[in-house]
């Protein structure tokens, strides 16, 4: 009946199973195994030798950039769940003035800052925070919130305020239409019967919107976290990880260590390391598939 | 009542017009200093006198400007199309089959999504070394098709939980079979959604910068990989730099054109449609 495929999307669904398994699963594994070798070009003599968690050993203890880069992504990870909280209040805010939908205009606006690449954005901050012809500046010398020598991103605060807000420009218009599609699920048959029962809008937000939107919310800040795990493009283009190693996050780190210097073997521990943290949290996200797929359905809207 | 309904039109006013400003002003900034010479940069107020298009002119002598584009093009085109011809079949089996199937395809597309690249790209380095696909085009396209094919397999499968079962059995009826209950039932219903998102694609592997740093050296340049290298040395050029950063944001302006385009198709047939089947 209807249940079966028929044979050729049957194979091309197999063939992107296989193409999926072959870059899930192989990749995790023999990045794996390369972690337990000893693959550091500075010592020739026992290169390829089996070192079992030397590697591990080594990126505790001897590495202290290594500690320094999983406390960067944790500080950008926490930077991301605030810029939840205040895409949670517009997506309220956009709630309580458009309840039905959104004006097309809003949305492609909403939209727009997430289609330009990470790579422009974090150029058009350098742009902007420019220590010469930066228009921020400029307006910051203007209202002394800086000093004529110093530069908005040289220091580490200067660096970690403006990766916030340039992630946040890019990110929260974004996050805030899924914090608002996610308000959408709320049956309309359950908000017209607290209309007709008078409930007071502080009942009705924590007793019928609440209950509904608090497992969709949930998976939209997974997913923002996760972003932030893998950021890449902003910091590096727009501090490269300094100043020093202030905003030096683990996606810059790891393409230093494996691919500048070529450590493959502690490369791989790290990305390993990277890996089991990124499946915690996607093990807490598939558990929750089910309402992804409806967040993603009121999309249609 | 009437009272009300003026001040939250008021406030919704507001809010566009802050939006617009918060969004737009920085773009817009951006593109004029493409087109704007140096000392009008640093001056800060531009005249029309200052318009200039100097830094294309510049920036094709000083880079390979024809061959980043077709580069890039290429990639972010094809990986994109391929993408939408092999995960639209999976997204209908995941969301058609149900159980056992539907879960292991959805859920491994989603932890493939997610996983931060990075972890994946030394293995993929040292792969792409050994099938001497380092460095060529062929190698990131592959890479970037299954990377799409994940986006579209969990962006569409929800909407093709959304099409009602019985217009597959009265295509099984009418005698349909395989590809061809794909193409013309369910194609016709997804047309503009598949679009938009096979765009989504288009644009993602246009702006991709972490492979194509990684897996890349001389012979393939994408666009991110330029601007991101026009940065590393110690006189930077803005205004080259923001032409070459113009030419890389227009994707992104042509996607927004094409989603509003397909915004208002879908309103004007949901007009006309009222009361038929809703998909």
């Amino acid at each position: 009946m209807p249940e079966s495929l028929g044979t050729g999307p049957k194979l091309t669904v197999w063939l992107v199973a296989l193409l999926l398994v072959i870059f899930l699963l192989i990749p995790f594994f023999g990045t794996a195994w390369k972690s337990t070798l000893q693959l550091d070009p500075a010592r020739p003599n026992s290169y390829g030798e089996f070192i079992g968690g030397e590697n591990y050993r080594d990126i505790f203890w001897n590495e202290p950039e290594f500690s320094t880069s999983l406390i960067a992504s944790a500080k950008l990870v926490a930077l991301t769940t605030l810029q939840c909280v205040l895409a949670c209040l517009l997506a309220a805010l956009f709630y309580l003035l458009w309840p039905r939908r959104l004006p097309t205009y809003l949305v492609l606006l909403l939209v727009f800052p997430l289609l330009i690449s990470p790579t422009i954005v974090a150029l058009m901050g350098r742009l902007y925070l420019n220590d010469q012809i930066g228009v921020i500046t400029k307006f910051m010398r203007v209202l002394h919130l800086l000093g004529a020598d110093e530069a908005p991103l040289g220091t580490s605060t200067g660096a970690w305020f403006w990766i916030a807000v340039i992630d946040a420009w890019q990110w929260v218009p974004f996050t805030s239409l899924l914090f608002w599609l996610c308000l959408r699920l709320v049956p309309e048959r359950q908000l017209e019967a607290s209309r007709v029962d008078g409930l007071r809008r502080l009942y009705l937000a924590r007793y019928v919107i609440l209950p509904n939107v608090v497992v969709p919310a949930s998976v939209v800040v997974l997913f923002r976290m996760l972003e932030a795990l893998r950021a890449y493009d902003l910091p590096q283009v727009l501090t490269g990880g300094g100043p020093g190693t202030s905003t030096l996050v683990t996606s810059i780190y790891a393409t230093r260590i494996t691919f500048t210097q070529q450590r493959f073997s502690m490369g791989a521990a790290h990305l390993v390391i990277i890996e089991v943290i990124a499946y915690v949290i996607i093990m807490v996200l598939a558990s929750r598939v089910k309402s992804l797929r409806g967040v993603v359905r009121k999309g249609a809207e | 009542m009437k009272h009300r309904r003026g001040y939250s039109s008021v406030l919704r006013a507001l809010v566009l017009t802050a939006a617009t400003v918060i969004i737009l002003s920085p773009v817009i900034w951006f593109v004029l200093v493409s087109f704007m010479n140096y000392e009008a940069v640093l001056r800060g107020i531009p005249s029309f006198e200052d318009l200039t298009l100097g830094h294309y002119k510049d920036l094709s002598i000083r880079v390979p400007l024809g061959r980043i584009l077709t580069d890039t093009f290429v990639l972010a085109l094809f990986s994109a199309l391929l993408a939408a011809l092999l995960s639209a079949p999976s997204a209908y089996a995941a969301s058609r089959k149900g159980g056992r199937l539907s879960t292991i395809l959805y859920t491994t597309s989603l932890t493939t999504w997610l996983v931060p690249p990075v972890a994946f790209s030394l293995q993929i380095y040292l792969w792409f070394i050994r099938l001497r696909l380092y460095d060529e085009i062929g190698g990131l396209l592959i890479l970037y098709t299954v990377i799409n094919a994940t986006l579209i397999i969990i962006l569409l499968t929800p909407f093709i939980d959304r099409i009602p079962k019985h217009l597959d059995e009265a295509a099984w009826v009418d005698g349909l079979r395989g590809f061809r209950v794909l193409f013309e039932v369910h194609l016709p219903a997804l047309g503009q959604l598949l679009l938009a998102i096979t765009m989504l694609c288009f644009v993602r592997s246009w702006n991709e910068l972490l492979f194509a740093t990684v897996l890349t050296d001389t012979r393939v340049r994408t666009i991110s990989v330029s601007i991101s290298s026009m940065l590393t040395g110690s006189h930077i050029d803005w205004g080259q730099i923001a032409a070459l950063g113009t030419i890389a944001l227009l994707p992104a302006l042509l996607a927004v054109l094409i989603l509003w385009l397909i915004g208002g198709a879908r309103l004007w047939r949901r007009g006309r449609n009222k009361g038929a089947v809703k998909l």
